[in-house]
């Protein structure tokens, strides 16, 4: 397609645009003939109609409101040309500049496009149609490659900078561009190539469901081509992985590691092969001395798959492996992922009944929770009163009944302002783990504090009246602690009737948790 | 105003929701159970209440409130599955002694053969319902509109 001049196609669009002049201009063969089609019609019925002459006004309205739409469309047009026209002259001036510059060997290396390590093999793979030797000569020849390799280049930059909007906006724009120079889409590798392009920009990019979208158009428009065998191969892989995130065995040994590949792998619950993955990235990632920050957050999944596969060497060593790097002179990880490393090496050792160490670390952890920290503030201080929460058990566990109650009355003082919030209208973070540690602190205060019981079962059922109604499992574990106080005082019928409603909760909230449920009917019957 | 009483058994895990959000109800009531909505449904007409007095196999249901129904009550999965072990256990001859006995409590005399046999049909109708629901694990819901 030729260059086209704006003002001839407005002139023609004003003109003679009902004949869909300006249409023939741009090479839209099809909708212009519809648009002349639809205009010799009108003017036939007008003139020859007879009878049928009354229904020519309602063509017109159609013609005139496309020619309106029209006249958007060409701005919209001729704002996409000349807006890529002086970016590929930059970018053509900027090829020349570094070829002036530069020994002839690594010219090659620097229009290659510096991509980030995990973008390298998919984008960069992928080969041009018409690779061009010299841009700024065959700009007007062939602008279309040239388009291509320019959005390649502003691409990898962008994602080596972890830039995803810039990514996005530079495979989208070029997209759009193409589309709009290709009259039959089904004939255009270049276009088969940007969609492929985007395509795989939104999987690097973890975008997985516009991935899926536009590789499966960049595969359907680029199977007829030669010359795009490889990045549809690679595209077809891609569909592949995202199809079946379980990925056929001996595909994780592959070096070739995919950005969220093994996060996908963790919403299928496959843990052995995300953990191997993962500890793939991890080992790159430290090879090259990546982002600390993302290094520490693949620890804290790595932990997490390592938890649910019941490893918990594995689990201790990447928690380590994270504070470790939070150790380092300079790094920069953020309290959070260590908050939460902490957090798990805790549970590990609870786990174990080592609650020495686990108060250790829960301890270490609540010292990085920061409620006056900008950010969510209730977060935060939910977040401190589920350690305070933890900490309690391992106290009580181990004895130490006064640092118990201290941790009780400190989650207490909280849950007091989360409360009051609540009663202001304002929205409590997570009502029913709120509920949850006031019914725990009640079977706590049971032997230590018996007269606090009941005003904190009444907290617990209250909040959860408000939040759902009372239908939760946080209240079936208040009805359960009362149901245990009363019976520690003797007052079996009432503890029956106690029974009665945690056990229709839990027979509402969890039906499928039958031992829950055979526990308390065991219970009910045992207080008849 | 006619009274009718209508069963509906509906997942186990959706009850919840629909007691959290009981105006939702209606429009759940509504729908297809290829659109989402209930699995079955029985409609046991006027004579609803007559059956849950004569059936006390059914343990009494959470009362719903705020729902545009005269009166709802909700059996999560594990009560239906009780009381329908309990309604499986029941004789033809408990249920015609139970049939006699109501009748006496009304007017005294002792039920025409016809009423006998409408309330058996009705009675097995309602037991089969529940205990489809039972298999299935549903929840059950009475709703009298």
């Amino acid at each position: 397609m030729g260059e086209k001049n704006p003002r001839w196609a407005l002139g023609l669009l004003l003109a003679v645009g009902w004949l869909g002049a300006h249409r023939f201009y741009l090479g839209r063969y099809a909708s212009a003939v519809a648009q002349l089609g639809i205009s010799v019609l009108c003017a036939a019925l007008w003139l020859w109609g007879g009878p049928l002459a009354r229904y020519a006004p309602y063509l017109l309205g159609p013609v005139v409101f496309w020619l309106l739409r029209d006249g958007f469309w060409l701005f919209d047009y001729f704002r996409v040309e000349e807006d890529m026209d002086s970016r590929l002259s930059a970018f053509a001036q900027s090829q020349l500049d570094a070829q002036a510059s530069q020994p002839a060997a690594s010219v090659q290396a620097a229009a290659a496009p510096a991509l980030a390590p995990v973008a390298q093999s998919l984008v960069a793979a992928a080969p041009l149609p018409h690779p061009k030797s010299d841009p700024a000569a065959d700009l007007q020849a062939d602008k279309k490659s040239l388009a291509i390799q320019m959005a390649q280049k502003h691409i990898g930059d962008a994602l080596a900078h972890r830039d995803i909007q810039t990514a996005h906006a530079e495979a989208d724009t070029l997209v759009r561009y193409l589309a709009q120079r290709s009259r039959k889409p089904q004939n255009d590798p270049h276009l088969a190539m940007a969609y492929l392009l985007q395509g795989m920009t939104f999987y690097q990019t973890e975008h997985l469901d516009a991935a899926r979208k536009k590789l499966q158009m960049g595969v359907h428009l680029g199977v007829a081509f030669a010359e795009l065998a490889q990045p549809v191969q690679q595209a077809q892989a891609c569909l592949q992985r995202l199809r079946s995130p379980k990925m056929a065995p001996g595909a994780a040994a592959t070096p070739a590691l995919q950005p969220g590949q093994y996060p996908l792998l963790m919403q299928a619950q496959d843990w052995a092969q995300a953990l191997a993955l993962c500890e793939q990235t991890i080992a790159l990632q430290a090879a090259q001395s990546g982002d600390l920050t993302d290094l520490a957050q693949h620890h804290l999944n790595a932990m997490e798959m390592a938890q649910h596969l019941g490893d918990t060497v594995r689990q201790r060593g990447h928690g380590q492996a994270l504070l470790a790097l939070a150790a380092r002179e300079g790094a920069a990880v953020p309290a959070t992922l260590r908050r939460q490393a902490l957090e798990r090496l805790g549970d590990g050792y609870q786990a174990e009944a080592d609650h020495q160490r686990a108060v250790q670390h829960y301890a270490q952890a609540l010292a990085l929770v920061d409620v006056r920290s900008g950010g969510n503030a209730a977060a935060q201080a939910l977040a401190l009163c589920a350690l305070l929460q933890r900490m309690a058990a391992s106290h009580a566990a181990l004895g130490e009944t006064a640092q118990a109650l201290q941790c009780w009355q400190r989650l207490a003082l909280y849950v007091d302002s989360f409360d009051r919030l609540d009663q202001q209208g304002q929205r409590m973070p997570d009502p029913e783990a709120v509920s949850g540690m006031l019914a725990d602190y009640a079977a706590f205060a049971t032997h230590h504090q018996p007269t606090q019981v009941k005003p904190l079962v009444q907290q617990a059922l209250r909040i959860q009246q408000r939040s759902c109604r009372g239908y939760s499992l946080a209240a079936a574990r208040a009805y359960e602690v009362f149901a245990d106080f009363l019976a520690a005082h003797g007052q079996t019928d009432a503890r029956r009737s106690y029974l009665k409603k945690a056990l229709l909760l839990v027979q509402i909230c969890d039906p499928d948790n039958s031992a829950h449920l055979q526990q308390l009917k065991t219970a009910i019957r045992e207080a008849a | 105003m006619s009274v009718q009483g209508l069963f509906y058994a509906l997942p186990r895990h959706g009850l919840r929701g629909l007691l959290v959000e009981p105006s939702a109800m209606d429009d759940y009531l509504q729908r297809s159970a290829a659109q989402g909505g209930p699995l079955a449904m029985l409609d046991q007409g006027s004579l609803w209440q007559q059956d849950m007095q004569r059936l006390p196999e059914i343990e009494p249901g959470v009362a719903v409130e705020g729902t545009l129904a005269q009166q709802c009550w909700a059996w999560p999965a594990d009560l239906v599955t009780d009381s329908a072990q309990r309604l499986a256990a029941i004789s033809a001859a408990q249920l015609v002694q139970r049939m006699h006995a109501w009748q006496k409590t009304q007017d005294g005399s002792a039920p025409d053969l016809e009423a006998l046999r409408l309330w058996v049909r009705r009675q097995a109708a309602l037991r089969g319902f529940w205990q489809a629901a039972a298999q299935r694990r549903d929840a059950v819901l009475l709703y009298v509109v």
